[in-house]
């Protein structure tokens, strides 16, 4: 019966998914190869690749913390990126635009992720960690403004350009290393899989049946921060879908067990991605995707936080 | 006192405490087959504290062979999306292989756990929808499937009401008696309850010592509250 469910909810998320990059890669009308293959296409396969990646992330996350809200942003993950892209290109260091920005936001991710590693081997406590996670953003998003206020007009300009987040930027080669990122990081969820199920039920239960509570936060926290680190790095922060990916899997497939949540949500993520997307297309002048992603996000936060927040209880 | 089946575990002279602080030194405690042993003691007493320091604990006689020491938290988040069979298969965390699969004698083991405990009914139900009692039943069966030779609960009647309480102390003293003849260990308050199912009492006294007695709700609440004068309150 759940098998049956957990496949048609997976063709009918494929077709949709399929149907959303068709939709996408034509918008805008008829093109010739070359506007499809080096513009169009890369497009797509960054928003499908991203969305998996911040999706995934967003899944382990919220289970290893048992907090429905957790994800990358929540945890300065993205607040160390848009540091180390705020060094780019508002300090004397680098004025050479794109590929440096992408590099230090990229190092800037690491560092936050690298911080937040080195605080879950001191603190046990998933909801004390959550806290580091959420006071490290803080303070990280202190120092961008610090920067920005010191800055001249053009560094911030092209700050500004990193941080609305797009997936225009990302060429073919890109798009392999952010490629190889996602599928590091998804080997190791899948790797902790069984971690993440047992995980739910409480640090207690989970080390009295024999699991390594601290080894499991370790490995999903690490492929979390390979993830983020590479698409933040290559479109800018982007909210919302790590949270609401995981949910939206667990309503359409009905469980909870990431034997099928770290699929679907690879799935669902890849579909709000793209629908973010392609909304951002329709407009006359390509709209800020971190801006349409919230405009897709925000309602299912919502719905989270009034209809129906189960998940952890 | 009756004595049960064989020892499976013989403690002399344990010291337990938290951190830098020794609650209490020289215990002894024996733990036999078929037994169903009664924990209490103030809040704050160390009764936790003793049952985490037995679950970590390795029995070396021929009835502890192949069978694990298995602690039950007071309280399991019931986390929507799991049906009762998935929760007790995710609860064979070290038996399962890397994918979480358990070989067919296991699976046969959850059947015979379920119909142990009543719950065959509800294997397939979400576990949110469950009630705390079945929960607990089902946390129980968990163990089961484990092949505890000892069952240690954290308050298992804590957050139950009346009915509930009661059912689940029953299936505590039926689990006793069924032919793997687990011994069983739970803390409680709920000191008249708990008494009508246990064979013996183990009491955390105020004043530092640990006193193995007979089911005799006087003489424990004594032991337990043993410099505090509470004879009046029986």
């Amino acid at each position: 019966m759940k098998r049956r469910r957990n496949i048609v909810a997976g063709i009918i998320g494929l077709a949709f998914l399929v149907a959303l990059a068709a939709a996408d890669l034509l918008c805008g009308g008829a093109a010739d190869s070359q506007v499809l293959r080096l513009l169009r296409a890369p497009r797509v396969a960054t928003a499908l690749l991203a969305g998996a990646a911040l999706a995934l992330s967003g899944t382990q996350m919220q289970s290893i913390f048992r907090n429905p809200l957790a994800d990358p942003h929540i945890m300065g993950v993205s607040a160390g990126a848009s540091l180390g892209a705020a060094i780019a290109t508002m300090s004397a260091i680098s004025h050479s635009g794109g590929l440096s920005v992408a590099l230090a936001a990229s190092v800037g991710a690491m560092a936050s992720a690298l911080i937040i590693l080195l605080a879950s081997k001191k603190f046990h406590s998933a909801s004390t960690l959550l806290i580091f996670g959420i006071m490290l953003g803080f303070i990280v998003n202190a120092l961008v403004a610090i920067l920005q206020f010191s800055t001249d007009a053009e560094s911030l300009k092209l700050f500004y350009s990193w941080s609305a987040g797009s997936f225009s930027t990302t060429t073919w080669s890109d798009i392999i290393t952010l490629a190889i990122a996602v599928l590091i990081g998804t080997a190791l969820a899948i790797a902790g899989r069984k971690g993440l199920d047992i995980i739910l039920f409480g640090d207690e239960f989970a080390l009295m049946a024999g699991a390594k509570v601290g080894n499991i936060r370790l490995t999903a926290l690490l492929s979390c921060c390979i993830m983020t680190g590479a698409v933040t790095a290559f479109c800018g922060p982007l909210g919302f879908v790590g949270i609401t990916a995981p949910h939206i899997a667990r309503w359409m497939f009905g469980t909870s067990s990431h034997k099928v949540i770290i699929p679907a949500s690879i799935l669902t993520g890849g579909i709000i991605s793209i629908a973010a997307d392609l909304i951002s297309q329709l407009s006359p002048s390509p709209l800020p995707t971190a801006s349409t992603m919230a405009l897709v996000g925000i309602p299912v936060i919502l719905y989270i936080l009034i209809g129906k927040p189960s998940f952890g209880k | 006192m009756t004595q049960k089946g064989n020892i499976l575990l013989d403690i002399k002279g344990m010291t337990i405490g938290h951190r830098d602080r020794t609650l209490y030194s020289g215990v002894d405690i024996e733990i036999r087959e078929s037994e169903c042993i009664m924990l209490c003691g103030a809040n704050g007493s160390g009764k936790t504290t003793l049952l985490k320091a037995l679950a970590g604990m390795k029995g070396e006689g021929a009835e502890m062979k192949g069978k694990e020491i298995i602690m039950i938290p007071t309280r399991i988040p019931k986390v929507e999306g799991f049906t009762l069979r998935e929760f007790i298969r995710i609860s064979c965390f070290s038996q399962s292989d890397f994918a979480g699969r358990l070989s067919p004698e296991q699976e046969s083991r959850i059947d015979q756990a379920l119909e142990t405990l009543g719950l065959q009914h509800l294997a397939q139900q979400d576990i949110s929808t469950l009630s705390d009692g079945e929960f607990q039943k089902g946390s129980i069966a968990a163990a089961l499937v484990r092949k505890a030779a000892i069952i240690l609960l954290d308050e298992p009647t804590a957050f139950l009401d009346a009915e509930n309480r009661i059912n689940v102390l029953k299936t505590l003293k039926h689990l006793c008696s069924t032919p793997e003849k687990p011994a069983v260990i739970f803390s409680t308050h709920d000191l008249h309850d708990g008494l009508a199912v246990c064979d013996k009492v183990v009491a955390l006294g105020s004043d530092g010592i640990v006193r193995t007695s007979k089911t005799d709700l006087k003489e424990t609440v004594k032991t337990i509250f043993k410099d505090k004068q509470n004879d009046n309150q029986i």
